[in-house]
């Protein structure tokens, strides 16, 4: 038996243990349940196509299958990264077809038995990925009491389940479960056939039956929604029973350690092994592609060593991490977009010339509008008189910086490859597998029907790391070698080489009235774009195999801008794309890294907010209410101001060398250089989820370390499913946010990216993590529930650099705040 | 196969006891997982600087990715999955009762596991060795630590989703207990 049918059979017999309905989910439509004779498996009879089976979305048996056992199978085109999506998904699936949820079992990013939902995207899976899932259960529901109303003879609205079990209001001795029904004849074997309407696709991808999903709202008191389940994957990930993908391993498997190049843009000219390896290890070699094999992982790491390389460098050309900020701003930009634009910013704006002015300094650059005339002025769109802005403060305006940051995976990317010779099969940690299967179709130039891809959880990422790479790599060795490939990143190709979070420089000016109200704010950045590598794996020319074989990427530009409900009449928001210094196989590649450009966008956005109540002398929270539009975010706020016991006063904290300045007392720091501040920021996430931070932190004066003492984290995304799970999700997504600010840079100079391992790329630990971390849940069960991965890592880093403007006084406009950083900063104001 | 000396290294894997001819210099992290087949403890970095390749050796957490195979020659080395057994063996030390020693029966987990369960600490947990073998290692040598001895017995690990907060919350809980 082939390699690929072993694994291939023990995945299938897996699914088939639940009974012949698994395999109607599995097969449909390529097979029906009832066309596989006893004996032949389903593995056998879709290999007799040499063909992968499509997931069919419009057949009801693709999505869920039910089995005498009483046990319930959903089969989820998304992924969980590690934040207990799965059981969100069985605690809704259960409500709507009234069952517990401990019977659900769900089956993620499988491309030959789960449809294409997006994988993990924009922290869709619950928000989006959920609907179809919900809607599936309530039309089983539908179909097996259908047919209990019509063998009882009673209506439909006397019928009610209780974790499976019927039961009839008018017919008090009839009883009948779900599972009794499946097991009985009575029931027509193609039930699951049944045909639903489509509608959307990938992360929209959705499905409509003849019944109803049952509201949240609607949902009785003792819902699953609502609770904190347990996940069952932490017993599992402690115990050491969770299968990841680094234990994939295949009979016969060679084991894969990929050669990148010392310089940006090299091409190998000679890579040679020494003599007493090449018994051992091999070296596939195509275009600027090249691999090491071996049947002996450490014999592969230790030729990987021992290669003698020579490469064909390019001119360096790199600006260097000290000059990334000059290449944004005097690089020109390759597209611009206008994201918001209301009311005439210019109009209010006018006159001001700061294009001299330094704006990274501690105080924010003004210019003086006295001499302006504003006579000829057309104010008609502004909503403002000629007398309002004649009253109305200088121009203010400054400048915020954001590095390189890598994504730095835990485990460096890793999959596992067969092709026997007709199909390929690919196990991978992607995020999006059914994006991935397209991407192996695309470089390998194979009929789509002819790539499977099974996703198998990996290291946390949270957004495109570099497992897509790592899957299109062993899948082009597997099919050069004909062998089964495992491919294992070192740190160095994860670190060095993984998409990076995209660099920006923003700059933000308004004005404000002499009320302290907002006249006008103008808010733009000068950024690498986050889809120099797209979010998926779709499109090989975005892989850096795809690059080494010479495949061509197309321009492709996003940024983001701020998303508040701050109601200003004179509002503008704009970005550039600035093309990246190296446009193929570069290290410094952008791409999306957690709530993609939320952190960037919102440190400028959210620092400059306090910049403004700061020299308007007012409170940092009252000055952010005096401006909201919308009163969910209002609500949100002053929750969070009562949660954190915020006293109201502007910044800078007139006691900061007090720790009893702050509301909760410490344990005691040692030394007496320590300043203590408090900040807040706040954002939305899509419109849609609401998040507002307090952070309290100390800063040394004379070190500029910073120790995070308390982090509040107020959060709305609508209807709460599982307040625990979320609580852990928020918290994972603040901490990171923390890491980033205070210590995430990638450094390279002018040829090469010198952050490979975790001492040149360091991330948050134990010591630097608060001493608290609070999270306030604004549930709101009238509403559906939206997104929540993400939205907590967007505000963090602004309410970082304002709790230390209010210990300090001095302004931070630049990530990280390393300490040094932080005391050059506190040295200069100084001076 | 391998053209390198190979040798014969004796060590107790989860009160099993393996003799598996490999090179003695392959970090133990590459016996475990390939000739082995003992896949939990991670490759992470290879550089003994994130925690993921974790395992006891003779009760202290080591970085398996740094320590030549041969050096756990004789000695005595201990999975996440071998933690139950490890519990049972110290609870029945303490009792006077003879160890167990038969790790494949169901045995209750480790305390610290049960922590991390209640405190739900991990999310992809692909960190999980460095964390709770370096928790392990910390409580049975000081049972009530105070935070900068928690900082100090987690000091160089790493945990991307950033589950740091509880981590602690985890050892302090069993500390409390
Ligand atoms: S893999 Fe051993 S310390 Fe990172
Ligand atoms: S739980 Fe994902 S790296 Fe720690």
């Amino acid at each position: 038996m082939s390699a690929l049918l072993h694994a291939h059979l023990t995945r299938r017999q897996f699914l088939l243990s639940g009974g012949r309905f698994l395999v109607a989910a599995a097969g449909f439509p390529v097979l029906s349940c009832t066309a596989i004779p006893s004996g032949v498996s389903a593995t056998d009879a879709i290999a007799s196509n040499n063909k992968f089976n499509e997931p069919d979305p419009a057949v009801l048996g693709t999505w869920i299958a039910l089995d005498a056992a009483g046990r319930v199978t959903v089969y989820f085109g998304k992924v969980d990264v590690g934040q207990g999506l799965d059981t969100a998904i069985r605690q809704l699936v259960a409500d709507q077809l009234s069952v517990h949820p401990r019977r659900i079992q769900v089956v993620m990013g499988d491309t030959e038995l789960t449809p294409d939902q997006g994988g993990a995207s924009s922290a869709s899976g619950v928000e989006m990925g959920s609907l179809p899932l919900m809607t599936v259960a309530a039309e089983v529901k539908h179909i097996l009491l259908s047919h209990i109303a019509q063998q009882w003879q009673c209506p439909f609205s006397s019928l009610h389940v209780e974790d499976g079990e019927i039961f009839c209001d008018t017919l008090p001795s009839q009883r009948s479960s779900y599972w009794t029904l499946i097991a009985s004849d009575a029931l027509d074997q193609h039930w699951l056939a049944h045909m639903l309407e489509v509608s959307g696709q990938g992360n929209s991808l959705n499905v409509t039956g003849q019944a109803t999903v049952v509201p949240q709202a609607a949902l009785s008191t003792d819902s699953w929604t609502g609770q904190s389940l347990a996940r069952d994957d932490i017993h599992q990930k402690v115990t050491g029973e969770f299968v990841m993908i680094d234990q994939i391993s295949l009979p016969d498997m060679l084991h894969a350690r990929v050669i990148r190049p010392q310089v940006a843009g090299a091409t190998p000219l000679t890579l040679v092994l020494p003599d007493d390896m090449i018994n051992d290890v091999f070296i596939v070699r195509r275009a600027a592609f090249a691999a090491l094999l071996g049947e002996d992982e450490w014999r592969v790491i230790m030729a990987s060593r021992a290669l003698q390389q020579t490469w064909q460098e390019p001119a360096p050309v790199f600006p260097g991490d000290s000059g990334l900020y000059d290449y944004l701003r005097n690089t020109p930009a390759r597209m611009q977009r206008v994201a918001l634009d209301q009311g005439a910013v210019d109009a209010v704006l006018a006159g001001a010339d700061l294009s001299t002015a330094d704006l990274s300094t501690a105080d924010l650059s003004t210019a003086d509008l006295s001499a302006a005339d504003l006579s000829t002025a057309d104010l008609s769109a502004t909503g403002l008189s000629a007398a309002d802005l004649a009253e109305a403060g200088p121009v203010l305006q400054a400048e915020y910086e954001w590095p390189l940051q890598s994504h730095a995976s835990l485990g460096p990317a890793c999959a596992v490859a067969v092709w026997d010779g007709q199909r390929m099969t690919v196990w991978s940690a992607t995020q999006k597998p059914h994006q991935l299967r397209v991407g192996v179709a695309d470089l390998l130039e194979l009929e789509l029907v002819k790539v499977h891809v099974i996703w198998v959880p990996g290291a946390g990422s949270y957004g495109r790391n570099d497992a897509d790479d790592a899957g299109l790599e062993a899948a082009f060795l597997a099919r050069e070698t004909g062998r089964a490939v495992r491919v294992q990143y070192q740190r160095a190709d994860a670190t060095g080489w993984d998409p990076k979070s995209p660099a920006a420089v923003m700059r933000v000016s308004a004005r404000l009235l002499a009320d302290g109200s907002i006249a006008a704010m103008d808010w733009s950045a000068l950024a690498l774009s986050a889809h120099d590598a797209r979010p998926s794996g779709a499109q090989a020319s975005d892989s850096l195999i795809g690059q080494q074989l010479g495949l061509e990427r197309p321009d492709t530009n996003n940024f983001s801008a701020p998303q508040d409900a701050y109601d200003l009449a004179n509002r503008r928001s704009q970005w550039a794309v600035v093309p990246p210094p190296l446009r193929h196989v570069s290290p410094l590649r952008t791409s999306h890294l957690r709530d993609p450009q939320g952190p960037q966008v919102t440190f400028s956005s959210e620092c400059f907010m306090d910049e403004l109540a700061f020299v308007s002398g007012q409170d940092s929270i009252a000055f952010r209410l005096r401006h909201l539009g919308d009163e969910r975010d209002a609500q949100l706020l002053r929750a969070l101001a009562t949660e954190s016991a915020w006293s109201s006063r502007p910044s800078p904290n007139p006691h900061a060398d007090l720790r009893t300045s702050l509301p909760v007392t410490y344990s005691l720091l040692p030394g007496d250089n320590w300043r203590y501040g408090r900040g807040v920021a706040y954002c939305q996430r899509g419109r849609q989820t609401r998040v507002a931070v307090v952070c309290e932190l100390a800063v040394d004066i004379q070190t500029g370390r910073i120790k995070l003492l308390r982090l509040v984290v107020a959060h709305d995304c609508g209807r709460v499913i599982n307040p625990d799970g979320l609580r852990q999700t928020i918290e994972g997504a603040v901490m990171q946010a923390c890491s980033r600010t205070l210590f995430e840079q990638v450094a390279f100079d002018d040829r090469s990216v010198l952050s490979t391992d975790w001492f040149s790329y360091p991330i948050l630990e134990m010591a630097s993590a608060p001493d608290q971390l609070q999270v306030l849940l604004l549930d709101r069960p009238d509403m559906p529930p939206l997104g929540a991965g993400e939205a907590a890592h967007k505000p963090v880093a602004a309410a970082i650099g304002n709790a230390v403007f209010d210990a300090t006084a001095v302004r931070m406009r630049q990530i990280p705040l390393r300490p040094q950083v932080v005391l050059d900063a506190l040295n200069r104001a100084q001076l | 196969m391998s053209r390198t000396a190979s040798s014969t290294v004796s060590v107790v894997v989860d009160g099993l006891l393996f003799t598996p001819e490999v090179d003695p210099s392959m970090p133990l992290l590459y016996t475990l997982r390939n000739t082995l087949r003992l896949r939990n403890p991670r490759f992470g970095c290879g550089l003994g600087q994130c925690g993921a390749c974790t395992v006891l050796v003779e009760g202290r957490p080591v970085r398996s990715c740094q320590l030549p195979t041969a050096a756990v020659d004789g000695q005595d080395v201990v999975t996440i999955a071998g933690l139950p057994a490890r519990w049972q063996a110290q609870l029945a030390k303490a009792s006077g009762e003879p160890g167990l020693t038969d790790t494949t029966q169901h045995q209750s987990l480790h305390p610290l596991q049960q922590a991390f369960i209640d405190q739900m600490a991990a999310q992809c947990g692909y960190c999980i060795n460095g964390w709770l073998m370096s928790a392990v290692a910390l409580l049975e040598e000081n049972p009530m630590p105070d935070r900068d001895a928690i900082n100090q017995a987690f000091a160089g690990l790493k945990c991307r989703c950033a589950m740091q907060m509880r981590f602690r919350a985890a050892v302090e809980q069993v500390a409390a207990s």
